[in-house]
């Protein structure tokens, strides 16, 4: 089975979280988060290593009620593999290899809620209501929020803020 | 209405109700696949994003909007980028969960997840709730060995906050006379991705919603959220004498479960508590809307040591307000009733027992 005609979603490493017809992808090798639009979403699920883009266009024309197009298809693998979301690599044909959104949209007439999007968001860093620290570790004195919520940090004696409930 | 509020521009607002009331509206029956259709204009929805945001409202605002016409607003647009954030924060205290309860449990210690990833999995989707902390019940016997386990966890992500179980009057538990193994026996398996996690069973974790939403003076509408869905989704066989029945402090858990009532219109059809909740204090939902005026976590932190103010004696004002309780973190640490009683007097009560305190513990020479 030639690999370029039966695209395969790679899965190692990466922790998914579908949202509506979307998804966010946290790739845990490369330490990169990637959200894809209903389109990328629905062409990354239909990419079994079974499938030839044909039928991904086909399946993904009947989920999604949209005209998507074999050129679709590719113009989303591109992305795809370009983020590493793809086993292995794709040879794009060479009308959609890359070419631009804006130029995409052009060239086939794709209406802009149909083009594939894959976006990388932002490292995520520690969640804004996270407590790192237990009770009795060092602190900043401005504490928050860096102790957990029984012992905020404060000075108890003069070796320093810890996290404790001595206020 | 004032210019500003909580140095958020407030110009151009002009409707009648109060901030806190317009984030109710935006709210209601956010937790349900299906919500409401949400009325609100644009103006109100530009000044009001700000507290959605800042508080972690935002996803479940996202929810009701998006199906408006107010949905590729600017605010919206906002909000819709917060949800996808809180989507990734989701899978990634998912996977966080598993790993840290495999830890313990490779130590064989058994544990429960309770409030956070617990609860987000009753929303329609589990990014809809902000992540925080992951908190975990373990035994008493078993804490400290946990406790040590969990330092080495290191998520870069996500803090742990451990509570030994059973028989802790802490609010992250109130047990209230049942064992940890009563808790266990009480909990639901939670099967996803093919791992098994142990969450509080549904009489308890409503339960400790309500306690957590008043230890911290309601100040997050997400908490009022978390209680409605709790509330709505719990099971056929739910048993309210384990939530109320022999609880000393039912009444809180009414009032909350009748604040998500008539703040968030939640179902309390079919409750014991559908009486109460029409019979509220008159000045706890006015109080609730004017805590949620203070959005940012950083408002509501704990305030500086007394001793490290007093070195730096610019920071003495502040200490001195940060001390001043809102009228229901008085209420909750008095034990008192939320009756119609005025609060004033347990807020000063309890201003003056804090100083005490301090006092008495300087003499002890701690």
């Amino acid at each position: 089975m030639n690999k370029n005609d039966h695209p395969r979603a790679r899965k190692d490493g990466l922790i998914i979280q579908p949202m509506g017809n979307e998804l966010v992808v946290y790739d845990t090798n490369a330490k990169h988060a990637h959200n894809l639009n209903a389109t990328a979403s629905q062409v990354w699920k239909l990419c079994d290593g079974k499938r030839r883009v044909s039928e991904i266009a086909q399946v993904a024309r009947r989920e999604l009620h949209q005209p998507v197009s074999k050129q679709v298809v590719w113009y989303a693998l591109a992305r795809l593999e370009e983020y590493g979301l793809l086993e292995g690599s794709v040879t794009v044909p060479e009308a959609v290899a890359g070419i631009s959104r804006r130029e995409f949209l052009t060239k086939f007439a794709v209406a802009a809620t149909v083009v594939p999007v894959v976006k990388t968001m932002k490292i995520p860093g520690p969640a804004q209501e996270g407590s790192t620290l237990q009770c009795g570790d060092p602190c900043s004195p401005t504490g928050f929020p860096t102790c957990p919520e029984r012992c905020p940090c404060a000075f108890c004696d003069d070796t320093g803020p810890f996290c404790s409930d001595c206020l | 209405m004032e210019s500003k509020l909580n140095g958020i521009d407030m110009a151009g607002w002009s409707s009648t109700q109060t901030i806190g009331e317009v984030i109710a509206r935006s709210l209601r029956g956010a937790w349900r696949a299906s919500p409401p259709p949400l009325e609100l204009t644009e103006v109100e929805l530009e000044s009001i994003s700000p507290f959605l945001l800042g508080s972690g409202a935002g996803p479940l605002a996202w929810w009701r909007l998006r199906n408006s016409p107010l949905k590729a607003t600017p605010p919206a647009i906002a909000l819709h980028d917060e949800y996808r954030e809180q989507s990734l924060y989701a899978a990634l205290r998912e996977s966080e969960v598993f790993r840290l309860t495999s830890l313990l449990e490779t130590a064989g210690i058994e544990s429960l997840v309770v409030k956070g990833w617990a609860i987000a999995r009753l929303y329609p989707e589990p990014g809809l709730r902000p992540s925080g902390d992951i908190d975990l019940i373990v035994s008493p016997a078993a804490f400290e060995r946990a406790r040590e386990l969990t330092k080495g966890f290191a998520s870069p992500w996500f803090g742990v906050d451990l509570h030994a179980g059973g028989n802790e009057s802490t609010h992250a538990v109130r047990a209230d006379g049942a064992t940890f193994d009563d808790l266990l026996e009480r909990s639901s398996r939670v099967t996803a991705s093919d791992r098994d996690v142990r969450v509080l069973g549904p009489e308890d974790s409503l339960r400790v919603l309500c306690f957590h939403f008043w230890r911290h003076g309601a100040w997050r509408p997400s908490w009022l959220c978390d209680i409605a869905v709790a509330l709505e989704s719990r099971p056929m066989d739910f048993n309210w004498d384990l939530t109320l029945g022999k609880n000393p402090a039912a009444d809180w858990i009414a009032c909350a479960l009748g604040a998500a009532h008539r703040i968030l219109h939640a179902r309390i059809e079919d409750t014991p508590v559908a009486v109460r909740a029409k019979n509220l204090p008159a000045w706890l939902v006015p109080t609730i809307y004017k805590q949620w005026a203070t959005p940012y976590p950083e408002q509501h932190a704990p305030p500086e040591s007394v001793r490290y103010v007093l070195r730096r004696p610019d920071r003495l004002g502040r200490a001195v307000r940060a001390r001043w309780v809102d009228p229901i973190r008085a209420t909750i640490e008095f034990d008192a009733p939320f009756n119609s009683l005025p609060r004033l007097p347990f807020q000063v009560g309890n201003y003056v027992r804090t100083g005490a305190r301090y006092v008495a513990r300087r003499a002890k020479g701690s």
